[in-house]
């Protein structure tokens, strides 16, 4: 379902809507003044907190190659911080943003020249300057992570004061990461990190933490692309140099280990990391999970101490389960988000979902003779919250109920795959209806925002933006009915706490409405 | 009202669409010309001719001003009226933007209630974050904010008529207290229309403003739980921007105040401090009908159905009455 609302999302942005006349604090337009084609839009992000929108837009032909671009800075309050004027080739889009209380940083790529920019902007919109990075092959092209505008999907992190940190994959001789971190002080050089290009092993980098000493990133290493069994490594590097302070495997005497998140404890500086455990010999990319680990790490990346949640021992205790991380009655979990709240608490939210058999695509496959459509797909339902405490203790677990959806696959092979690696090719293609979290600064909070198709008996089904929040002692759900005439849209992201951005496209008046509205728990 | 008379009179209104129409007209033909010519700079070269029109439409809007100030003038001059009172309307208009009441408004006094206390974190911003409102941090949009002026500076237009007006005739030909009363209605006024007009929190920060003013007030009791009623609606159907801004830098205190309390309400705190609101001076009010209703709606949000009834049951005894 929330392929669907993508594809009519994107065939709409290249609509020719038009110039922005009208901005008041509440809400901005774009009417019928000037036609321009909003290219991008996405938010400003610090710390998973939305602090401000970027909308970028081709608005006028300059020569042949080249173009002129509009970007337009808004605050959280959609109140206008900046319009700066970019001209560049023809195909430069805009990715993603990020804020470090000082800067905001953009990063742009132009598809054809392969060429990655990072535009720094004060926090009034005056330009700072850029740094540029060039794909080297169509692999790391193709690689190049496009969706990262959407929060859940980031490779541009702010390290507070002292820069911003940018992730990418290349390609040698093997696939590999390269780290590149950008200063906010010009006193201070930028540098990158990159994989030792003699590496015998496929690796990949991400985030985990940075402050005023290293950012710390987790290291995943395969023996090659395909290999489904990755060690993991936490990699400490200086803010200043790039120079690796340390790079030590994640290992347990037990246990096979998968990072999903990690945290910087505010407390204590250390960092904390967590994922799933699985027998020592499991492949971790297909073997049911046994449950959730949590290291807390000193500042060399060695373990200060050890949590494991097991799905038998503790998780059933507060629901049915198995030993396979299949829970009885209710199937298997995807696990979305890793979040701290700011009394300490951590958060887990999972979407559970099925293997089921898929008539309609036995029916394609038949009428395809097997090119087209799979034998089963999966059948996504309710999310599953797990709470732990500050010492990584489960507590509850919150279950928030919707319509099932489904996602089919397009072809046959897909049918032979394990559920967690259908989860995982889902997840990819938007087949889970889970959208975003939304965690507060400064109150222990957290808000999930997912889509649910409403099925209602003797009235029109419906889509609705659902949004279960957590207020620090209850959850409440509150829902947006998405439904729209023929040709108009409705779109929800995320706004500032506590709130969402509605953008809606009102066909007869050929407008282009944006509002933030505050979400009721 | 002279002023008003002139623009009339000289058919400033339609001359003004006229000169609007033709403006359109040739800038619709200077674009063609410049497509036929090149794809290229379109955009830059409407943005410029766009510019060109306004400044001009905003030019003859200034002159149409000067002028209706002039004989405006000559109107008053044979009435019983000082001309003088032209300069003094002038510069009354040149702080019309300003705050009529400048006292801190105590939001906390007003909506707490010994059963749904204030709570104190409803009156601060989250801080930090991007701070927007810099309108003239534009690449090449700039716009001459002089040259888009439809009036003149009233301080120019004081001067251009100062000479010829004459300390001779009434300040007021209206009774002074009567004169008053219409300055007092017009207050109360704002606040109706506001509200009739979808501008929700700009109705109930003047309800507000008055209330300090008026504590007894019957109206303004009423107007300020009709208004708390709809935000409580509009927020419960995500339509709460549509009828209150946000907050931002260049609103006045009291009114940004405001904006930022309503922002930090859940929607059971808004029903309960709305019913709490009214039930401090239901006994004051209880043969008043207008403010029985707006209580009947606070009990409604609580689902208070026995209350609801009893509430009922007045306003038919009130309207049998009055029968």
């Amino acid at each position: 379902m929330k392929q669907r609302l993508l594809q009519l999302v994107s065939s709409l942005l290249v609509l020719s809507i038009l110039a922005c006349t009208n901005l008041n604090a509440q809400s901005s337009s774009f009417n019928d003044i000037k036609k321009v084609k909003l290219r991008n839009m996405g938010p400003i992000i610090k710390d998973n907190v939305v602090q401000g929108y970027y909308m970028f837009y081709l608005y006028d032909k300059v020569s042949k190659g080249n173009r002129m671009y509009k970007l337009q800075l808004l605050d959280a309050n959609l109140d206008k911080i900046a319009t700066k004027t970019i001209t560049a080739g023809k195909y430069l889009i805009l990715q993603s943003a990020s804020y470090n209380n000082e800067e905001i940083m953009l990063k742009f790529l132009d598809v054809k020249t392969k060429i990655v920019s990072f535009r720094r902007y004060d926090a009034t919109g005056d330009y700072k300057g850029q740094k540029t990075y060039t794909l080297e092959n169509r692999y790391e092209l193709a690689l190049f992570d496009q969706g990262d505008g959407d929060l859940e999907n980031i490779t541009l992190f702010p390290a507070d004061g002292n820069g911003f940190v940018d992730y990418h994959t290349t390609k040698g001789k093997k696939f590999g990461y390269e780290i590149n971190f950008y200063p906010s002080n010009s006193e201070i050089k930028s540098w990158k990190k990159a994989m030792d290009p003699n590496s015998k092993y496929t690796e990949a980098a991400m985030f985990l933490a940075a402050n005023d000493e290293m950012v710390v990133s987790t290291i995943a290493k395969r023996k090659n692309a395909l290999s489904k069994d990755p060690e993991y490594f936490i990699q400490g590097l200086d803010i200043n140099t790039g120079k690796e302070l340390f790079e030590k495997t994640l290992e347990d005497n037990k246990y096979a280990l998968q990072v999903i998140s990690g945290f910087k404890n505010e407390t204590t500086g250390n960092v904390e990391v967590t994922g799933f455990y699985y027998g020592k010999d499991d492949k971790t990319f297909k073997a049911a999970s046994k449950g959730v680990f949590f290291f807390v790490l000193d500042n060399k990346g060695d373990p200060i101490s050890r949590k494991y949640i097991s799905w038998k021992a503790d998780v059933s205790k507060v629901l049915p389960s198995n030993d396979r991380g299949k829970l009885n009655d209710i199937g298997y979990m995807f696990f979305h988000r890793v979040i701290r709240t700011k009394d300490g608490k951590i958060f887990a939210i999972a979407e559970q979902y099925n293997k089921v058999a898929d008539g309609m695509g036995i029916a394609a496959m038949a009428l395809s003779s097997g090119d087209t459509g799979s034998a089963t797909k999966l059948a996504v339902e309710n999310f599953y919250i797990f709470e732990f405490d500050k010492d990584f203790n489960l507590v509850d677990v919150e279950v928030v109920e919707k319509f099932k959806s489904s996602f089919s696959f397009p072809n046959a092979a897909y049918s032979f795959l394990s559920p967690q690696i259908m989860a995982q090719v889902a997840n990819t293609y938007g087949g889970f209806d889970y959208l975003f979290t939304q965690n507060y600064a400064d109150r222990p909070m957290f808000m999930v925002g997912y889509l649910d198709y409403e099925r209602r008996k003797k009235e029109k089904n419906m889509i609705v933006f659902g949004a279960a929040t957590h207020d620090g002692e209850e959850y409440t759900t509150d829902k947006i009915n998405l439904d729209t005439k023929k040709g108009e849209y409705i779109r929800v992201m995320q706004g500032k706490p506590g709130h969402i951005l509605i953008s809606e496209y009102i066909a007869k008046e050929k407008r282009m409405e944006f509002r933030l509205e505050k979400i009721n728990f | 009202m002279g002023h008003e008379m002139a623009h009339y009179v000289m058919d400033h209104v339609n001359d003004r669409i006229a000169a609007n129409l033709v403006a359109i007209d040739k800038l619709e033909k200077r674009l063609k010309k410049e497509a036929k010519k090149s794809d290229y700079g379109l955009m830059e070269k409407l943005e410029s001719a766009v510019k060109d029109i306004t400044y001009n439409t905003s030019r003859y809007s200034r002159s149409y001003e000067v002028s209706a100030d002039s004989l405006g003038l000559q109107y008053i001059m044979p009435s019983k009226y000082s001309s003088e009172e032209a300069l003094r309307a002038l510069a009354i208009l040149d702080e019309i933007d300003g705050e009529k009441y400048k006292d801190t408004l105590q939001y906390q006094e007003v909506f707490t209630s010994i059963e749904y206390p204030f709570k104190d974190y409803w009156l601060k911003e989250a801080s930090g974050g991007l701070v927007g409102g810099n309108y003239d941090n534009d690449d090449g949009e700039n716009w001459e904010s002089d040259s888009l002026k439809t009036h003149p500076d009233c301080k120019d237009r004081i001067e251009l008529i100062r000479d010829r007006t004459k300390p001779v005739g009434e300040k007021n030909l209206q009774e002074a207290k009567r004169f008053q009363e219409i300055v007092n209605q017009a207050d109360f006024e704002i606040i109706q229309s506001e509200y009739e007009s979808g501008d929700v929190g700009q109705s109930l920060f003047y309800a507000l403003q008055l209330l300090d003013k008026h504590p007894e007030n019957a109206y303004l009791r009423t107007m300020i739980s009709k208004n708390l009623t709809v935000v409580y609606k509009a927020q419960a159907d995500h339509q709460l921007s549509k009828i209150v801004g946000f907050p931002n830098s260049r609103q006045n205190h009291n009114y940004r105040q405001l904006l930022i309390v309503i922002r930090n309400l859940r929607l059971k705190d808004i029903k309960r401090i709305n019913y709490n609101f009214l039930q401090k001076d239901k006994e004051k009010f209880s043969s008043n009908l207008p403010y029985l209703k707006a209580m009947k709606s606070a009990a409604t949000l609580m689902e208070k159905n026995e209350e609801i009834s009893e509430i009922e049951k007045q306003i038919e005894l009130i309207k049998s009455n009055i029968k």
